[in-house]
């Protein structure tokens, strides 16, 4: 069955099927995702091969803050996607205003990182401890480092909402950050299964 | 609006999902089977990434080579991260 086209893309008198922001970002959100992807498979191999250190690690992990970063991550998310919609249709003002809403959903989920990565360095937690800590820092420490890009990269798409020029003119732009921006988002709703709920 | 209300409801199916997968982490806590509930959550992670990818990132509106080959990578990542935690 051949997808709904985009009322935006009707109306602007656009293809109905196109490639959300520049194709060619595509081959590198794909790759980044098999980057992780890689990892998540090369986590659940060293699980297999000393469960219960594995087990031990999960216990001192902290489900509720996973969770409040989850739900913080997927919020920014439907601020981004209203934002894309809004500008599409002339709003770049309201755009920009729901972009400033992810934008404080990012600071968040730093906030909720950074207290959760205190109270397990705090116990004595580090990087080097043994297989699960090594694990867990690299994937949420790399999943941070996307996390801040992404932010850094909304921050622009905000700018370029605000500026006075048709909607069609920064299609390219918005929609190429926003796509990074929800992979990001993508990527957690994997990782916290992964680490929160399936290492236990 | 029709596509702001569809992105609502959206949001609302992950969230709830998100509470699911952490009730199934809280069962197991308690005792429940491990490995199954961890495959559930799993595919339950996969299910709202490819919402997250259809609706939020507008692959579902997308040509089909891009909508097929983000539906492959879904499927791929899921079965091998699925079988190593259940075989």
């Amino acid at each position: 069955m051949p997808p709904a086209p985009r009322e935006a893309d009707l109306d602007a008198g656009g293809t109905a099927e196109q490639v959300p922001g520049e194709p060619g970002l595509w081959l590198l959100l794909l790759g980044d995702m098999t980057v992780f992807a890689a990892l998540f498979g090369a986590f659940l191999v060293e699980r297999r091969g000393d469960p219960a250190l594995f087990a031990t690690g999960a216990d001192d992990l902290h489900a509720v803050i996973g969770l409040a970063a989850t739900m913080v991550l997927l919020t920014s998310s439907l601020a981004v996607a209203v934002a894309v919609r809004l500008h599409r249709s002339g709003s770049g003002e309201a755009g920009a205003r729901a972009v400033g809403w992810a934008l404080w959903c990012a600071a968040g989920f730093v906030v909720l990182k950074a207290v959760e990565w205190q109270a397990h360095l705090s116990l004595g937690h580090s990087p080097g401890e043994n297989p699960f800590w090594t694990f867990y820092f690299a994937i949420t420490g790399l999943h941070l480092v996307h996390l801040v890009i992404g932010s850094v990269l909304l921050l622009g798409v905000r700018s370029a909402m605000r500026r006075p020029a048709p909607p069609q003119d920064r299609r390219l732009l918005v929609e190429s950050c926003t796509s990074y921006w929800h992979m990001v988002d993508l990527l957690w709703v994997l990782i916290f299964p992964l680490l929160y709920v399936t290492g236990t | 609006m029709h596509a702001q209300r569809i992105l609502l409801i959206t949001w609302t199916g992950l969230i709830a999902a998100t509470l699911v997968s952490w009730l199934l982490g809280a069962e197991h806590a308690l005792g429940g089977p491990p490995a199954a509930g961890a495959a559930v959550a799993l595919v339950l992670g996969f299910a709202k990434a490819r919402i997250v990818g259809r609706t939020f990132m507008e692959i579902s509106t997308a040509p089909s080579a891009l909508r097929w080959t983000f539906d492959l990578w879904i499927v791929v990542v899921a079965t091998t991260l699925v079988v190593l935690v259940l075989a």
